[in-house]
């Protein structure tokens, strides 16, 4: 099966890139109280 | 061909940058500490930035984008490893605690957290040697993928490239040690970035957009070792789905255990610079590996359509590329994302391997900690005998680019991973599980390359294995080897004193 002229096996690993990018970036950036108090220690 | 001229212009402005950069380095630098874990006071842009610079050297873009003109789209998997693995894992899963537990235990290299965790100058003095030994190996494969480009390009000999290059990093990295190389590696990083991205844009608007040009390559049908198409995954157990996978995986896991890629985590000055850093981190590798291998893999197209003929070494598809189809400003811009990618590695490279040996081999295994104030200098004088010893391997190159790094990856990897997971998540593992485990996952890998691994083993022993094991990446084996080894030899050794462990895992929960 084609999707967006990748085969589904590769499509695969296009899909799990933009989501791991997606979740990197969700948690650096998701507020910590912890660690913003933390910061400059 | 690009005009010689404009690049040495822009070459001479780029050096000078750098060289500038060395200079605040050197100016920032007041104490040993400074040299090998910049003061542990840097922020998350360079910390992450640097970490990814570092790791994404000239083979990863020359050399695997390469190797997706020959693979196709297959190499989507290698990115995915290293934004899950390289990023993910080993920011969230190791980062923090190698911050907390260097300072601690006061470590200023990767093996001296090592050897400090298990007492043992063994430990510190075998890790460094290791080091040194790979290091300078993987140091001449990313020569050597520069120098090719700076050839085609320009015309320049290969060896006047590879000196000019070499003396450039070396410059900055003695000036201002590892102050200098994160901040080099920071601006070089951003180059990278810019190059790239303004790479695949070119590329899916000559080619129509990106599914387009998706549908384009894999119109061209079946290729040798895509044999299902070029953006299809190879069938299961077939001799191209082992060569891939085994590439894939062999670099993909072995970034874990990088010292040069650990001892960033040694210089973050607290946890929420390492946090805030993985944003950074997996956009800066999205924006590197995962165009080089798309722009790779698709350059079968534009070769088609410009009716160019595909270079038989995978690691002149991308200087071929760049030169034969793209205007002369990108040209430009290109070569020097490049060589920032390789600088930024290299420098790195140079750095750890010199604290390898002046610090982990001759201050703390041989001087026994003895040489105090002259560390500093013994390091510096060790970077001299590394670079020499870099271009000798990059003046007579081994073999192809990416299998070299391959090579060097594999070795750390089987060295380090074990016994640093253990350092860092094992309060029961022993200093004989450690030395087990360093030196079985390092011998089992070895052994591998020289007997079994069917790139390597026919040219060094005349050893053919057949497929499907002779095609299987050491790490399959050498990793679990390593892992048993730390476990079984912890079980029956005596157990570590409770007090150093308290100790070492201070404000670690």
């Amino acid at each position: 099966m084609m999707i967006w002229g990748m085969d589904v096996s590769v499509f695969t690993a296009f899909t799990l890139i933009y989501i791991s990018v997606v979740f990197g970036i969700v948690y650096g950036l998701w507020p910590r109280k912890d660690e913003d108090e933390e910061e400059g220690t | 061909m690009a005009d010689v001229a404009t690049f040495f212009v822009i070459f001479a402005i780029y050096a000078a940058i750098m060289i500038y950069l060395g200079y605040r380095g050197y100016k920032a630098t007041k104490n040993v500490q400074d040299w090998l874990v910049a003061g542990r006071r840097i922020g998350p842009v360079v910390v992450a930035m640097s970490y990814g610079a570092t790791f994404i050297s000239a083979v990863a873009i020359i050399g695997f984008a390469g190797q997706a003109q020959v693979y196709g789209m297959q190499l989507l998997w290698l990115s995915v490893l290293n934004i899950i693995v390289g990023i993910l894992i080993a920011f969230i899963i190791f980062g923090n605690r190698t911050r907390i537990m260097s300072k601690t235990l006061q470590a200023l290299t990767f093996t001296e957290l090592l050897g400090k965790r298990f007492n043992s100058r063994f430990v510190q003095g075998f890790g460094g040697a290791v080091i040194a030994i790979f290091i300078i190996a993987y140091a001449s494969a990313v020569f050597n993928g520069t120098a090719r480009l700076i050839q085609v390009t320009f015309g320049t000999s290969y060896e006047s490239s590879i000196i000019a290059f070499t003396v450039i990093v070396a410059a900055y990295v003695l000036l201002g040690g590892l102050f200098a190389v994160l901040w080099t590696d920071t601006v070089q990083g951003f180059i990278m970035v810019i190059g790239l991205g303004i790479l695949l844009a070119l590329v899916w608007i000559q080619l129509g957009g990106p599914i387009a040009a998706n549908e384009a390559l894999a119109a061209l049908g079946p290729a040798k070792m895509a044999p299902n198409g070029l953006t299809s995954m190879s069938s299961f157990g077939s001799q191209s789905f082992m060569l891939v996978s085994s590439l894939i995986f062999g670099v993909g896991i072995g970034v874990l255990a990088q010292p040069q890629l650990a001892v960033r985590f040694m210089t973050a000055k607290n946890a929420r610079a390492i946090r805030r850093g993985v944003p950074i981190g997996v956009l800066f590798i999205f924006l590197t590996t995962y165009v080089a291998f798309t722009v790779g893999a698709l350059s079968n197209v534009i070769f088609k359509n410009n009716g160019i003929a595909i270079p038989t070494n995978p690691d002149l598809v991308m200087p071929t590329l760049i030169n034969s189809v793209f205007p002369a400003w990108f040209v430009y811009l290109f070569l020097f994302a490049i060589l920032s990618a390789s600088m930024s590695t290299a420098s790195s490279l140079f750095h750890v391997s010199d604290s390898a040996i002046g610090r982990d081999l001759y201050d703390k295994a041989i001087r026994k900690g003895l040489a105090g104030a002259a560390s500093a200098t013994v390091t510096k004088v060790a970077t001299l005998v590394v670079i020499v010893l870099t271009l000798l391997l990059s003046l007579f190159p081994p073999d192809a680019v990416a299998f070299l790094a391959t090579f060097s990856f594999g070795a750390l990897g089987a060295t380090f991973l074990a016994p640093f997971a253990a350092t860092l998540y094992w309060k029961q593992a022993t200093t004989p599980g450690i030395i087990a485990s360093m030196v079985g996952g390092l011998a089992a890998t070895l052994l591998w390359y020289m007997i079994v691994y069917s790139k390597t083993a026919p040219k060094i022993t005349g050893i053919n294995v057949a497929p499907p094991l002779g095609l299987l990446d050491p790490l399959f084996v050498a990793i679990p080897i390593s892992f048993a080894l730390v476990i079984i030899a912890s079980l029956v050794t005596k157990k570590p004193a409770e007090e150093h462990i308290a100790r070492a895992f201070t404000g670690i929960s």
